[in-house]
This record gives C-alpha cells, sequence and structure tokens, in this order.
C-alpha cells in the first residue's frame, strides 16, 4: 500500500516552477529518502503534501486522502519537521506536549519524557533559552510523540551532533521496522544512504530518478587498485576499467562496470593483490544534480 | 481540539493582555475621578471654544449640553483617545499574530502541521480575543465604578447606561478585531497586516472629527465606524443603539468571514 502518492503535480510561483509533474508513490515502512539541490522543490513538494500549498495541477495523496482538502484530518497521522525550524519562545518540552497532546486528543506526556531522554533535551528549558541542537530536539519530539504512521523530515539533523544524529538514525529505522514510513528530506547523501531503503532526486522542479539505493549502488563507480605481480597486462579493450597510468606497477583506477566482469578480466592474470572500493555514490549524485541526467 | 489551541494562545498573550487590561482599568478609575473632579474648573472654560466643542462633539457624537455635567464626564472616559489606543492596539496586536504573524516567524508550519483546520484554529484565536477584549472593557468599567466612588453622588454616574456603552464600545472592538484579522489573513508580514488596518482605522476616526467642519465629509461620515459609537448621546437617551451596533456587529462579522475565507485558501509558504 502506498503511504504517499504523487501524480503529476506541479506547483507555480507566478512565472516560476516550483514543481514540475511529479510523479512518485512511497510504499508503508519505508525510509524513503528525497534529495536535490537547494532550490531543487524539495520543500514545496513536501509542503504541497502538508496542505500548506495547493498544488497547481496533479495532486498528491496521503494514506489514500488528498492533501490539500483533508490536511487537518491526515495530520492526525503525519509527523513533520521543517527544515527551518521555528518554535515560539515560550514553549518548552512541557508545555509542548501539554499543547499537543489536548490538540491530538491524547496524553503525549510519557512518550515526550522517552524521547526527551532519548535526545537528552531538559524538560523544563524554553526555546528562548535553547541552543539550535535542543531546539531541533524539541521539534523532533514533537514530530515523533504521537507515532505518527508517517514521518515528514526535511533536514533533520541540522544542528544536531553526531551522537545525536546516530541516535535519531536508529530510532527512524526501528519505527521503519515496526510499519511506519518515514520521507526524509535532504541535499545531502551522506545523511541518507545509511539510512535509506529508496531515494528520489529532484533538480530545478523535476524528478531525476527515483530508485532503491542498492539499485543506485550498482550504477555508481567504484575506486580499484590492483597492483601487480609483473608487467601489467593490456588494458581490457572494453569500457570496464579506465586506467590512468597502464604502465605502472599499481593500477589506481576506477570500475566503470560490474565487480563479476573485474573479476573475469582479472582470472589468469599476474595480480598480487586488490582492492575493491565501496560505490561512489557521491559522484553518481552529482552527476544527477547536474545536467544530462536521464529519468527513470 | 480546541482547548489546545486555546492553551496556546493563552501562554502566548496573557502577559500583553494583563497590562493593557490593567492599563484600561488604572486610567478609566483616574478619567472617571480626575475628569468630574476638575471638570468645571479646567475642562468648562475650554468648551467655550467651538473648534474645541466640534472635537467633543466628533468624540462623543452628539451635541454637548449646555451644562457639562457627569453624564458628559462619563462619555469622555469611554472616548477618551488613550482609551481608544489601548483598546485598538490590543484588538490590532491580539489579530495580527493570526495568521500573518506566525507566517512572518515560521512557527505556522508547526501549527498547521497539528490536526487542526485553519478555521477551528482562526475560530479558537478569535474566541480568546473577544474574551480578552471582554475582560478589558469590563476592567475599565469597575475602574470608572472605582472613580467614581471617590465622588459626591451628585457628581456620580448613571451605571445603567454607561453599561449600554460599554456594549456598545465592545461592539466596536469587535469591529476593528475583524478588520485586523482580515488583513492578517492578506498579508504573509506582521509589520505589513497592522500597516494596512491603521490604514483603515485612521482614516475612519479622522473622518469622524472631519464631519463636523465639513459637509463633503459628512455626507461621507458613514463609511467611518465612529459614527456607530456615540456614547453621549447613549446618555442623553433611553434606548439601546441596536442600529448602531448592528451596523458594527455586521462589520466585524463580514470581516471576519471574509479572514476565514482567506485564510483557508490561501497557500503558506515560507518567508
Amino acid at each position: 500500500m502506498n503511504v504517499i502518492s504523487i501524480t503529476k503535480l506541479s506547483k507555480y510561483y507566478g512565472q516560476r516552477v516550483g514543481v514540475f509533474e511529479l510523479t512518485l508513490d512511497v510504499s508503508a515502512g519505508q525510509v524513503f529518502g528525497f534529495l536535490g539541490p537547494n532550490g531543487a522543490g524539495k520543500t514545496t513538494s513536501i509542503r504541497i503534501l502538508l496542505g500548506l500549498l495547493r498544488p497547481s495541477s496533479g495532486g498528491a495523496q496521503i494514506l489514500g486522502l488528498d492533501c490539500w482538502s483533508a490536511s487537518p484530518r491526515l495530520m492526525a497521522d503525519v509527523g513533520y519537521i521543517p527544515g527551518d525550524l521555528r518554535l515560539y519562545p515560550w514553549l518548552n518540552l512541557h508545555r509542548a506536549m501539554r499543547i499537543a497532546g489536548q490538540v491530538r486528543g491524547h496524553d503525549l506526556t510519557s512518550e515526550g519524557q522517552q524521547l526527551a531522554r532519548m535526545l537528552e533535551l531538559e524538560a523544563d528549558l524554553p526555546v528562548r533559552s535553547m541552543s539550535r541542537g535542543n531546539r531541533q530536539k524539541l521539534g523532533l519530539i514533537l514530530a515523533l510523540a504521537h507515532r505518527p504512521k508517517l514521518l515528514v523530515l526535511d533536514e533533520p539533523t541540522t544542528g544536531l551532533d553526531p551522537i545525536m544524529q546516530e541516535r535519531l538514525k536508529q530510532h527512524l529505522k526501528s519505527l521503519a521496522a515496526d510499519g511506519h514510513t518515514v520521507f526524509f528530506s535532504s541535499h545531502s547523501l551522506g545523511e541518507v544512504q545509511h539510512l535509506c531503503d529508496r531515494v528520489a532526486i529532484l533538480r530545478q522542479g523535476e524528478l531525476v530518478t527515483s530508485q532503491s539505493l542498492a539499485s543506485l549502488r550498482a550504477q555508481a563507480i567504484r575506486q580499484v587498485t590492483i597492483t601487480w605481480r609483473d608487467q601489467p597486462p593490456p588494458v581490457p579493450s572494453s569500457d570496464l576499467l579506465t586506467v590512468d597510468q597502464p604502465a605502472a606497477m599499481v593500477w589506481h583506477c576506477t570500475l566503470n562496470g560490474k565487480v563479476p566482469d573485474l573479476l573475469g578480466y582479472l582470472a589468469g592474470q599476474p595480480v598480487a593483490d586488490l582492492a575493491i572500493g565501496q560505490p561512489d555514490l557521491d559522484t553518481l549524485f552529482q552527476h544527477y544534480y547536474r545536467e544530462g541526467a536521464i529519468k527513470p | 481540539m480546541i482547548r489546545g489551541l486555546v492553551t496556546k494562545t493563552i501562554y502566548e498573550v496573557w502577559a500583553p493582555t494583563l497590562i493593557f487590561i490593567v492599563a484600561v482599568f488604572v486610567f478609566e478609575m483616574l478619567l472617571a475621578y480626575i475628569l468630574a473632579s476638575f471638570a468645571a474648573d479646567m475642562i468648562g472654560p475650554m468648551f467655550q471654544n467651538a473648534f474645541f466643542q466640534n472635537i467633543v462633539k466628533g468624540l462623543l457624537g452628539a451635541d454637548l449640553p449646555a451644562n457639562f455635567g457627569p453624564p458628559a464626564i462619563s462619555a469622555m472616559s469611554w472616548v477618551h483617545p488613550a482609551i481608544l489606543m489601548l483598546l485598538w492596539s490590543q484588538a490590532v496586536t491580539f489579530a495580527t499574530r493570526t495568521p500573518a504573524g506566525e507566517i512572518d516567524r515560521g512557527t505556522i508550519d508547526v501549527l498547521l502541521t497539528l490536526p487542526v483546520s485553519r478555521f477551528r484554529l482562526l475560530a479558537s484565536d478569535t474566541l480568546v480575543g473577544l474574551t480578552c477584549g471582554a475582560v478589558m472593557i469590563a476592567a475599565g468599567f469597575l475602574g470608572f465604578w472605582i472613580g467614581n466612588r471617590f465622588l459626591p453622588p451628585e457628581s456620580r454616574a448613571d451605571f445603567a447606561r454607561l453599561a449600554v456603552i460599554a456594549v456598545n464600545c465592545y461592539c466596536l472592538y469587535m469591529t476593528v478585531m475583524g478588520l485586523s484579522f482580515l488583513t492578517s489573513a492578506l498579508n504573509e508580514r506582521r509589520g505589513r497586516a497592522i500597516a494596512a488596518v491603521v490604514a483603515i482605522i485612521l482614516p475612519s476616526f479622522v473622518l469622524n472629527f472631519l464631519t463636523q467642519f465639513s459637509a463633503t465629509a459628512e455626507s461621507i461620515g458613514f463609511l467611518s465606524f465612529m459614527t456607530y459609537y456615540r456614547p453621549l448621546e447613549v446618555l442623553q437617551q433611553s434606548g439601546w443603539p441596536v442600529a448602531d451596533m448592528l451596523v458594527l456587529l455586521t462589520a466585524a462579522g463580514t470581516s471576519w468571514l471574509a479572514a476565514a475565507i482567506v485564510f483557508i485558501r490561501r497557500d503558506i509558504r515560507t518567508t
């Protein structure tokens, strides 16, 4: 079942395109990465999902309900943290849980306290005295406390130290394992690559690609170091490897093809040592962020 | 659900509202005592001046009595610019918080991602705003009553008629609040929303004065909402100014409804 279903969604701000004909589905229990450089249309898409913006054309649904017309009803099952979080200066954890609990119709105190312990946030500290990181923690607690079916997180780790980032990621993983869906927006691949099952990449308001991370990894190039025992063999005629110095005894090269093909090429060759690096997703993503990328 | 929103609004506005309430209370108490005690000696001679008479007539909404007695003094304390300024400032600052103020400072994102409709949000804010207005006017009434207790019996006001003025004043407060909600719904910056509502209130206030001096201004005087708030006339007559109050309530209701429609239909962008 799709938790988020976006069909040919467009949003214009006068002449400027916010999002153009975006089509996207997110299944239940997925941690979905929503990537793109600044100004790609991520925040516009999220604001449409949350019913803050009305689409110019096309539509977006969450749990089968229209995001614009059914927004208040949907928000019972959605938790959200904006990219540029602003909170009331008088708010502290107690007050936040009291107000959110009254609006949502159930007591959130215990869940809020648990999350505050996890994120190490003081309950009585008002926002006006909080650091940026602490404000972010309070925003996260507000988004997570009611255990929503869908979590929409717009750059949620902003201001958090690495330990807190890791705790948050572990928590999100455990939520996803329980069937909650996480829609994680970021402009940084590093933030999502160990967390997300699937990613969509936006550029200039348009979807560039939407696929699983496993499939992206398979496409990504790898750095390979081959140390030869004797004279190096000729560079393969196919596009399998790009070798900087073919005459050297140690090749520092780029694997353009698949690992089994490389192993096939190396069989019977005088290899002294072989090191194959991790898939270089950054380079692949930079390619998608720039011109010339293909749609799925 | 609305309880949570009301709680949030109370957390936000209790301190400034308390200051407004205390200020209205103190001003009315002082006005009630000072105007009545020193009217004959200080203000009385000024009433011989035609220009001053016209200004006060513009404020009070009726011809001044030959004898500047308790009714005129009671009426003056309810149209004193300081009192009107306090009531309107509270209405404007309160009503421009939502949605313009919330959008301006970016807090609306968290607010509207609670399971609450924009209509409910506006309604809950209005509920608190109207309560604040009622308490402020009641505080003014109480202040006036206390100030009046220090006067000799023959100088004391008619409190039954004064209650009618207070209700009329509340209708005026609702009009200003309704207009403020409308300018707030139309703007993304609170400063602009306040400027827009002041651009409506100020000309209305000035027009009410000009009607005393210009026939042209008098012909369009009905456009000023101050035309529908005439405390001295209320004190001089026996009934309720039903027509005036209905005009003010219609203006308040229409503005509020327009604000609700605009707010429900508008995009909430990042600022």
